[in-house]
C-alpha cells in the first residue's frame, strides 16, 4: 500500500511538472506541409546599424561614407535571415503581408514597409515584393518595442488552406 | 503518521534525484551543441574573412586604375564570378519554365515575377497560357499620356513569356494585357503589380525636369550612363524624371565594380564592363533589360570609356600599358570572342603634343601616360572615328590605322600631321576642346562627299580669357577637299553648364538634339547632370536636373540616350538559354 502510494505520487509530481513546462514551448511547424518552406539561419537584434563603407571616386580616391540607421525610440531591429523555398510549381506567391513576428501576448509585427538599408549594411536584402519562385536567401527586419525582444518570439506566416507556418525565434 | 511523512520525504528525495539528472544531461547535450556551433560559426567566420580579404584585393585591383596583384587571380575572379552568374541565373530560368509549364496560370491570373534575377528592381516577366493562339499587347500606365508605355509583341502563341518594363518604383502599377485571338474581340485584364521603393543610389537624388514644348518632345525614355564611383549603375527616366527602369548593380558583389563604359544598343541589350579601366583584365558583359546575362567577352586591355557596337564587332577603347594609357582601339568579334584588330594609336598620332602648356593657369591634366585620354570609338563604314580628349583631336582612320583626316585645332602639331588636318570654311567656325562622343549622323544634305558628325565640345581652353563654356557642335566635314563647317551649336558662351568632363551630343529621330552636361556649382561644391533636349532652332524642350544629396554618390553623367524601352529584337528572354562565355582557359588561350 505504501509502495503504490510512493509510486502514484511520484507519478503525478512527474506529470504536473511536465504539463508546467512545455507550455511556453514553441513547436517549429513541419516545413513539409507547406509550399513555401521557410528556415531561419539567423537572428539578431539591434540596437541601431553602423557602417563605414569606402567608395572610391571618379579620381581613384577613396571616400568614407557612414551609414546609420535608427529604429524610433525605445524599439530596436530584429533581422531574421532566411531561406523561403517554394516547393512545388502553381500556388500563390509568397506575400510578406502574411508574415509577421508574434509575441508571447499574442501581439503581431510586420516586416518593415522599407527595409532597402539592411543593403548599406552588408545584408543581402530580400526584396519587398512577393516571392514568386524558387528559393530565396536573404534578410528582413522587423522594429519591435526592446522589451518584446527579451521574450520569447515566433515568425509566423499564414499560408491560408495549408495552416500557419510556425518558427520560433531563438 | 510518521510512516507517511518518511514516504512523502522519500519521494521527494527520488523527484529532486530524478530532475537533477536530466538537468545534468540536457546541460551537457546543450553544452556541446553550443560548442559544435562555435567551433563551426569561428570556422565559418576565418573562412569568410579570409576569402573576403582575398577578394577585397583582387577586387580592388579590378577597379583600381592600376593593376596590383596577380592577372591569373583576377582572371580566375572573372571567370567565376561570370560562372555563378549564368548558372544561378539559368536555375532561375528553369524554375520560370516549370511554372509555365504546370499550366496553372492564365490571361486572368498569371504568374508575375517581379526583378527574376534581381538586378532590375522596376522589371517583371509574366507568364501565363491561352488556349488558343493569341497576340499580346502591354500598356503601363503613366502618370501622363506621354509617360505611358505601349508595345504589341508579334508573336502569336499559347505559351507567353512577357517582358514588363517602364514601372514605377515602390508603387503598384497599372499594368494592362491584351490577348488578341483571330477572329474574337481581344481581352483586356488589368494587373496590379507592386514594386520595390527606388534603390539607394537613385533614391539619393534631386530629380527636377522642365516639359517645356510636350509636342515636340521625343518619345521614350533618357536612359543615364551614371556614375563616377563603384556604385555605378544604369537607369533611365521618363519625361517627368521618374526612373522607370534601371540595374541595381550593387546587389551583385561581381557587378558592383562595373564601371560607367556601357552601351545601351538601342535597348536592344546592354553592354556593359567589369575589370581594369586601364591596361589589364576585363570582362564586357552584354545583359538584357532585365539583368540576364547573355554573352560575355574577356579582354586583357581593359575597358574604360566606349563600347561602339556595330554587326558582329565591338570596338573598345583600351590601354597598351598603364605606361601608355587609352590610346588602344581593339575590335572584339562577338561570335568567337578573338581580338581581330588592334590599333594603337601611338602611332598614327603624335604623342608628345601637350596642348595644355601654352595655358599654366588650366589644371593641367595632361600626362605622359595619358597624353590620349581617347573616349570614343566609331565606326563609319570601314573606318574609325576616334575621339582624343587630352589631344583635342578627332582623327579618322582605316581600320589599319591609316590616316584619312584629323579634325582638331592644328597648334603644335608637327608638319607631317598637318596635311591630314581639315581646313575650316564658313562663318562662325570654332574648334572643339577635350570633347567628347562624337556621332556620325544620317546623311544631311545628300552630298556623298559630306559626313556631319555631331559632338559635345567641353570647351576647355578655347581661348584664355574667355568665359568658359560646353556647347554641343554640328560640323559637317568634305573628305574630299578635307575642309570642315561648322553647321550648328547650342550653349555656346554660357558658363553656368560648363563641363570640364564627360559630355554628349544626340540628334534624336524627330530631328531635335539632346544634349548631357555636368556642370560643378562651386558654391555649393556640388556636381550635377543637366540633360537638354533642343529644336534645331535652338529651342528648349525638355531640362533635367539630377544631383546626389548623398556624399556616397559624388555625381556624374557620362552621356544620355532617348530610346524606346521595348525593341522589337528583344522580346524574347531566352529563358532556359544559357549565356554564351567567351573567356580563355586557364593558360590563358
Amino acid at each position: 500500500m505504501k509502495r503504490w502510494m510512493c509510486v502514484a505520487l511520484l507519478l503525478a509530481v512527474i506529470m504536473g511538472l511536465t504539463a508546467c513546462g512545455g507550455g511556453k514551448e514553441v513547436k517549429d511547424s513541419d516545413q513539409s506541409r507547406f509550399t513555401w518552406q521557410i528556415e531561419l539561419r539567423n537572428s539578431e537584434v539591434k540596437a541601431s546599424l553602423h557602417t563605414d563603407e569606402g567608395v572610391q571616386q571618379y579620381d581613384g580616391e577613396v571616400l568614407n561614407v557612414a551609414h546609420d540607421n535608427a529604429p524610433s525610440e525605445g524599439n530596436v531591429f530584429l533581422i531574421l535571415t532566411l531561406t523561403i523555398n517554394k516547393s512545388a510549381v502553381g500556388g500563390g506567391g509568397f506575400d510578406w503581408t502574411k508574415l509577421s513576428v508574434r509575441d508571447e501576448k499574442g501581439n503581431a509585427f510586420p516586416r518593415m514597409a522599407d527595409d532597402s538599408f539592411l543593403s548599406s549594411h552588408t545584408y543581402h536584402r530580400l526584396q519587398g515584393t512577393k516571392l514568386q519562385i524558387g528559393e530565396s536567401k536573404g534578410s528582413i527586419c522587423f522594429e519591435i518595442p526592446e522589451g518584446v525582444s527579451k521574450g520569447h518570439l515566433r515568425l509566423e506566416y499564414d499560408a491560408g488552406d495549408e495552416g500557419v507556418n510556425t518558427i520560433a525565434i531563438q | 503518521m510518521r510512516g507517511a511523512l518518511r514516504i512523502l520525504l522519500r519521494t521527494i528525495a527520488v523527484i529532486l534525484t530524478i530532475c537533477l539528472s536530466c538537468v545534468v544531461l540536457t546541460g551537457c547535450f546543450t553544452g556541446s551543441l553550443l560548442l559544435v556551433d562555435l567551433i563551426r560559426e569561428r570556422g565559418g567566420s576565418y573562412y569568410e574573412k579570409l576569402s573576403d580579404r582575398v577578394y577585397d584585393k583582387i577586387r580592388q585591383t579590378i577597379v583600381g586604375r592600376a593593376p596590383i596583384g596577380d592577372a591569373a587571380a583576377q582572371l580566375d575572379y572573372l571567370n567565376r564570378s561570370l560562372n555563378e552568374m549564368r548558372d544561378a541565373q539559368l536555375q532561375t530560368d528553369e524554375m520560370l519554365l516549370a511554372e509555365l509549364d504546370s499550366s496553372a496560370y492564365t490571361l486572368e491570373e498569371p504568374l508575375i515575377v517581379v526583378n527574376p534575377y534581381g538586378l532590375a528592381p522596376l522589371s517583371a516577366v509574366m507568364l501565363f497560357q491561352t488556349e488558343q493562339p493569341s497576340r499580346i499587347g502591354i500598356h503601363i500606365a503613366g502618370d501622363t499620356p506621354l509617360t505611358e508605355v505601349d508595345y504589341d509583341f508579334s508573336e502569336v502563341t499559347t505559351c507567353h513569356i512577357i517582358p514588363v518594363y517602364g514601372l514605377y518604383a515602390g508603387r503598384e502599377n497599372v499594368v494592362t494585357v491584351t490577348a488578341t485571338e483571330e477572329g474574337n474581340a481581344p481581352r483586356k485584364v488589368t494587373h496590379m503589380v507592386q514594386t520595390d521603393p527606388l534603390p539607394d543610389f537613385l533614391a539619393h537624388e534631386d530629380v527636377r525636369t522642365e516639359l517645356v514644348d510636350e509636342a515636340a518632345y521625343q518619345p521614350g525614355f533618357t536612359f543615364t550612363y551614371q556614375g563616377n564611383n563603384v556604385q555605378v549603375s544604369k537607369a533611365a527616366l521618363d519625361a517627368n524624371g521618374y526612373y522607370r527602369w534601371c540595374l541595381d548593380m550593387k546587389v551583385n558583389e561581381f557587378l558592383r565594380y562595373a564601371n560607367y563604359a556601357a552601351n545601351y544598343n538601342g535597348a536592344n541589350s546592354v553592354f556593359l564592363c567589369v575589370g581594369n579601366r586601364y591596361h589589364g583584365v576585363a570582362g564586357i558583359l552584354e545583359v538584357n533589360l532585365l539583368g540576364k546575362l547573355l554573352n560575355a567577352w574577356y579582354s586583357p586591355y581593359g575597358v574604360h570609356h566606349d563600347i561602339e557596337v556595330t554587326g558582329d564587332t565591338l570596338w573598345v577603347t583600351g590601354s597598351v600599358s598603364n605606361e601608355n594609357r587609352e590610346s588602344l582601339v581593339y575590335a572584339l568579334d562577338r561570335k568567337t570572342g578573338e581580338i581581330t584588330a588592334e590599333i594603337d594609336y601611338t602611332n598614327v598620332l603624335q604623342r608628345y603634343r601637350n596642348q595644355t602648356q601654352h595655358y599654366p593657369e588650366i589644371d593641367n591634366f595632361y600626362s605622359f601616360e595619358d597624353w590620349c585620354h581617347m573616349n570614343t570609338v566609331a565606326a563609319h563604314g570601314d573606318s574609325l572615328i576616334i575621339s582624343s580628349r587630352h589631344q583635342s583631336t578627332m582623327a579618322c582612320s582605316d581600320q589599319q590605322g591609316n590616316l584619312k583626316w584629323m579634325l582638331c585645332d592644328p597648334q603644335d602639331y608637327f608638319p607631317s600631321f598637318q596635311r591630314y588636318i581639315l581646313k575650316p570654311v564658313g562663318d562662325g567656325f570654332t574648334y572643339f576642346y577635350t570633347q567628347h562622343a562624337p556621332e556620325v549622323l544620317p546623311d544631311q544634305d545628300g552630298d556623298p562627299d559630306t559626313l556631319d558628325i555631331l559632338l559635345f565640345d567641353n570647351g576647355d581652353f578655347r581661348v584664355p580669357d574667355a568665359q568658359k563654356a560646353s556647347r554641343m557642335v554640328q560640323y559637317r566635314i568634305n573628305e574630299r577637299a578635307m575642309t570642315v563647317e561648322q553647321i550648328w551649336s547650342y550653349g555656346d558662351g554660357v558658363n553656368e553648364t560648363y563641363s570640364y568632363r564627360h559630355g554628349d551630343a544626340d540628334l534624336l529621330p524627330n530631328g531635335n538634339r539632346l544634349g548631357s552636361f555636368e556642370p560643378y556649382d562651386e558654391k555649393a561644391d556640388l556636381r550635377y547632370a543637366y540633360g537638354v533636349e533642343v529644336n534645331a532652332e535652338g529651342d528648349v524642350v525638355w531640362e533635367c536636373w539630377r544631383a546626389s544629396t548623398d556624399p556616397a554618390h559624388w555625381y556624374g553623367e557620362y552621356r544620355l540616350e532617348r530610346l524606346e524601352i521595348y525593341a522589337d529584337s528583344a522580346n524574347d528572354l531566352l529563358l532556359g538559354v544559357p549565356a554564351t562565355l567567351f573567356m580563355p582557359e586557364e593558360d590563358g588561350k
